[in-house]
C-alpha cells in the first residue's frame, strides 16, 4: 500500500511545517485521503514519491493559508545579505534531528516555511513568492530573519559554535 | 554527521532531508474509514442507478413478453387442432356426402381422389417447412374447395384480411391466385365434381409471428352451386383488423358470391362450425357487422402489465442538526449552541416509474439552500484592570537658622491621591454568524407505492448527490472566524446523502393528486472537507408537492 510506504517520510515533512504532532498528523491524514481521491491523475512517467511529496506540502501550505497563521511581513529596512549562510562549526550532539526539528517549530511560521521551501524543497526566492502570492524580497526576507533565528537557537543549543 | 557541512542549510538538509518519523496509527485508520466510505458512497450510488437502470430496461423489454404472450394467446385462439377439428368435421361431412354421389369408378372419382391426395401431399410438404416446436407453426390456411352438384345453392363465405402480407412475404393475391387455381381447376368441365383441395400454405418463423399476422384461411368452394368459405384470420396485436361481413347469394346467376368475413381473430368459443346445410337457399341478406366491429383484447391481462409515469414538483423546508462527532467538548468551549441548527428550504423536479406491483423508481433535479445562524463564543474576554496609584507630594522647606547655625528641616504639607482606574476592553463574548449554501441536487429512489382509494402512500429509500453551487457567511473554525469563499471554504464540492422517506398522497382526480413527504437523511459526514473534522448531518426534509400520473 502506498500508505505504508511513504507516510513516515511524508509525516517527517508534516512535522517540519507545523507545530505540534496533532497538526501533523491532521496534514498527513488530509494528504493521503487528497493521494486517494487524485490517484487518477497521477502521470506514472513520474516519481510517485515526488508527486506525493508535493502533495504532502501543498496540504500543508494550504492549512496554513486558511487558518491564516502565516504572517510573512515585509518591514525588514536596511541592508542585509539575503545570502548570508555563514560557515559553522557544530559540535558532535545528540538527538540532532528531534532538536533541529524543535528549533523549526520555535520559530515564527513565516520563518518556518519559507526556510523549508528553500533548503528542503530547493525552491528559489521566485518559486517561493509564487507558491506563497507574496514579493520575492519578502521570502528573502524571511529567510534571512530565519537563517538568524536558527543561528541563534542553534548556538544557545549548543549544536554550533557561537 | 558529515565535516563536509559548511552552513545551516546543509545541517539540516543532512540531518532531516532524509528523516523519517513513524507516522501515528490512528491516521492510518482514519484515512482507510474516509477512503472506504467514499467507495461505500460511489458503490450505494451505482446500486441505486443499477437498479433503476435495470427496472427501465425489464420495463421497455416486457413489451417481447407481451408478444410472446399475444403468440401464445394466438396460438390458443386459433388452436389449429380445434379448428382441424372443426374443418374436419366440415369437410368429412361433406366429403361423405359428395362421396355417396360419385360412383367409385367414375372418372370423376378419380379426379377427384387425385386431388385429395395433391391436398394431402401440399399439407406434409408445408408442415416440414414449419418449425414442429412453435404451436403457430400449426396455423395454417387451409382451402378447400368442393364441388357439389346440385346439393346446396350457391354461398360464399370469405372471410378476408386486410393484411395482405402475411410474415413468409405471401400476399394474400397468392392464396388468392392460388385459390383461383383451384378454383379454375374446380371449374373443369365436370359439374358435378366434388374436389376438395386443401392448401396449406403458411411459413413462419417464431419471431415472425410475434410482430406480424398470422393467418389461417379456410376456403371451401362449391363450384357453380358451390359454396367457399374463407376464413382469414388475423391476428395483430398493434393494429387490429377491422371487420367486416358481407354475405350475399345470388342463386339467380349461381355463380361465386362472396361474403368477406373480417374480423379480429375470433376467440374459442366463436369458433363454431358453419354448416353450410343450414344456410337457407334464398339467403341473399347482408348481415351487419359493425356492432362486432371491435377490438378483442388478446391477452386482457397486460395491460395490467404497464405501469405509468409520475412527474410532478415538491418544495419544502429542511431542519438539519450537525454532530461533531469526538469535537463536542472542543466545540463547548466556543460554541454557545454545539448542535447548531442549520435551516434552509427546497423545490426540486421529480419523475419516477411505478410498476403495477407497486415497485416504484425515480429520479429528480433540484435547488436547496442550507442556512446556518451560529452563536460563536468567542475567545475574545472583557479585560478588568483596576489600578490604584498612590501619588505623594511633600513640600519639604529647608530653613538656615543662622541663630542655631543649623539647618532646619521643615516639612510643610504632604499629598496622597488615589486614583482608581477601570478599564474595561475587549470584543463582544458573543458573536453571530451566517452561512449561506446552496446546492443542486440529484435525488435518486427506490421504493413501494400502495394505493386505495384516493389515498397514496409510499415508502423509498434512495440517495441524494449534492453538488456546491455557492457559499456566503462566515465561518468559525480552529478559533477563527472565517469568510467563506470559493476558495475558502469548509464544505465539500460533492455531497452524498442516503435517505429514507415516506409520502402521503391524495388523488384529486384520475392522474393529479398531491402528497407530503417526510424524509431523513442520517448522519451524512461529507458535507464538510476532511479538514474540518468529524462533523455530520442529521438531515429531515418536510415537503409538499403536486403529481401528475400518466
Amino acid at each position: 500500500m502506498v500508505y505504508d510506504d511513504y507516510a513516515d517520510a511524508m509525516y517527517a515533512i508534516c512535522l517540519r511545517y507545523t507545530k505540534n504532532t496533532d497538526e501533523a498528523a491532521d496534514i498527513l491524514q488530509n494528504s493521503f485521503i487528497k493521494i486517494h481521491e487524485k490517484c487518477g491523475s497521477f502521470n506514472p512517467e513520474y516519481e510517485l514519491g515526488g508527486w506525493i511529496k508535493r502533495i504532502v506540502i501543498n496540504t500543508a501550505i494550504n492549512h496554513f493559508r486558511q487558518n491564516k497563521k502565516i504572517e510573512l511581513t515585509d518591514n525588514f529596512e536596511g541592508e542585509f545579505d539575503t545570502e548570508d549562510n555563514a560557515e559553522i562549526e557544530y559540535y558532535e550532539t545528540k538527538n540532532l534531528h528531534e532538536q533541529l526539528l524543535e528549533i523549526l517549530k520555535e520559530i515564527p511560521e513565516g520563518y518556518q516555511t519559507v526556510f523549508n521551501l528553500f533548503v528542503f524543497e530547493n525552491l528559489s526566492h521566485k518559486e517561493i513568492a509564487d507558491y506563497l502570492s507574496i514579493s520575492e524580497s519578502t521570502s528573502k526576507t524571511q529567510l534571512f530573519k530565519a537563517r538568524k533565528a536558527i543561528s541563534k537557537k542553534l548556538i544557545e543549543r549548543k549544536i554550533i559554535k557561537p | 554527521m558529515s565535516k563536509d557541512i559548511k552552513n545551516i542549510d546543509e545541517l539540516f538538509q543532512s540531518t532531516l532531508g532524509n528523516h523519517k518519523v513513524t507516522a501515528p496509527a490512528h491516521v492510518k485508520r482514519n484515512v482507510l474509514a474516509k477512503t472506504s466510505r467514499r467507495y461505500l458512497g460511489y458503490i450505494s450510488a451505482a446500486l441505486v442507478a443499477a437498479s433503476i437502470v435495470s427496472l427501465v430496461i425489464w420495463q421497455y423489454s416486457s413489451p417481447e413478453v407481451k408478444s410472446d404472450d399475444i403468440a401464445h394467446e394466438a396460438s390458443q385462439v386459433e388452436n389449429p387442432t380445434h379448428l382441424n377439428e372443426v374443418i374436419s368435421e366440415e369437410k368429412r361431412s361433406h366429403i361423405k356426402k359428395a362421396d355417396n354421389h360419385i360412383e367409385s369408378d367414375s372418372p370423376e372419382h378419380k379426379i377427384f381422389n387425385e386431388l385429395k391426395d395433391q391436398s394431402a401431399h401440399e399439407n406434409n410438404s408445408v408442415q416440414k417447412h414449419i418449425n414442429p416446436s412453435s404451436d403457430n407453426n400449426k396455423d395454417k390456411p387451409t382451402t378447400i374447395t368442393i364441388d357439389k352438384n346440385k346439393i346446396t345453392p350457391t354461398k360464399t363465405f370469405v372471410k378476408k384480411d386486410d393484411n395482405k402480407t402475411n410474415p413468409s412475404g405471401q400476399t394474400l393475391e397468392e392464396n388468392n391466385s392460388t385459390d383461383s387455381n383451384t378454383s379454375e381447376a374446380s371449374r373443369k368441365p365436370s359439374q358435378d365434381l366434388i374436389i376438395i383441395e386443401e392448401n396449406v400454405k403458411e411459413s413462419t418463423t417464431a419471431s415472425q409471428q410475434n410482430n406480424e399476422s398470422t393467418h389461417v384461411a379456410d376456403h371451401i368452394k362449391l363450384n357453380d352451386e358451390s359454396v367457399e368459405i374463407t376464413e382469414a384470420k388475423n391476428e395483430d396485436r398493434k393494429n387490429p383488423k377491422e371487420t367486416e361481413l358481407n354475405e350475399s347469394t345470388d342463386l339467380t346467376k349461381n355463380s361465386f358470391e362472396d361474403t368477406t368475413l373480417t374480423d379480429n381473430p375470433p376467440l374459442k368459443s366463436d369458433s363454431t362450425p358453419i354448416n353450410i346445410d343450414t344456410i337457407p337457399d334464398d339467403f341473399t341478406e347482408v348481415i351487419d357487422t359493425s356492432d362486432t366491429t371491435k377490438e378483442i383484447a388478446l391477452d386482457p391481462g397486460n395491460d395490467s402489465k404497464l405501469g405509468f409515469w409520475t412527474v410532478g414538483g415538491q418544495a419544502g423546508v429542511n431542519i438539519n442538526t450537525i454532530n461533531y462527532g469526538n469535537n463536542d467538548e472542543e466545540l463547548a468551549l466556543y460554541l454557545t449552541k454545539r448542535n447548531i441548527e442549520k435551516t434552509g428550504y427546497f423545490a426540486q423536479a421529480n419523475a419516477s416509474y411505478t410498476l403495477p406491483n407497486g415497485i416504484t423508481s425515480g429520479f429528480g433535479l433540484g435547488l436547496e439552500k442550507q442556512s446556518y445562524k451560529t452563536i460563536y463564543n468567542t475567545t475574545f474576554q472583557n479585560t478588568l484592570i483596576d489600578s490604584s496609584l498612590i501619588f505623594s507630594h511633600t513640600d519639604i522647606t529647608v530653613v538656615f537658622d543662622s541663630s542655631l547655625n543649623q539647618i532646619v528641616t521643615h516639612v510643610d504639607s504632604i499629598y496622597n491621591t488615589m486614583i482608581d482606574t477601570t478599564i474595561e476592553s475587549g470584543l463582544n463574548p458573543q458573536q453571530d454568524g451566517t452561512s449561506v449554501a446552496n446546492y443542486l441536487t440529484i435525488p435518486l429512489s427506490l421504493g413501494y407505492q400502495y394505493q386505495k382509494g384516493d389515498w397514496i402512500l409510499g415508502v423509498n429509500v434512495g440517495i441524494k448527490i449534492n453538488y456546491l453551487l455557492n457559499q456566503s457567511g462566515t465561518y468559525y473554525v480552529n478559533n477563527e472566524i472565517i469568510d467563506l469563499t470559493k476558495n475558502n471554504s469548509i464544505f465539500s464540492k460533492t455531497a452524498l446523502q442516503y435517505n429514507i422517506s415516506t409520502s402521503f398522497g391524495y388523488s384529486l382526480s384520475e392522474n393529479l393528486y398531491i402528497n407530503s413527504t417526510f424524509l431523513y437523511s442520517p448522519y451524512s459526514s461529507n458535507y464538510y472537507k476532511p479538514d474540518y473534522g468529524l462533523r455530520r448531518l442529521n438531515a429531515f426534509q418536510i415537503g409538499l408537492g403536486v403529481n401528475y400520473k400518466f
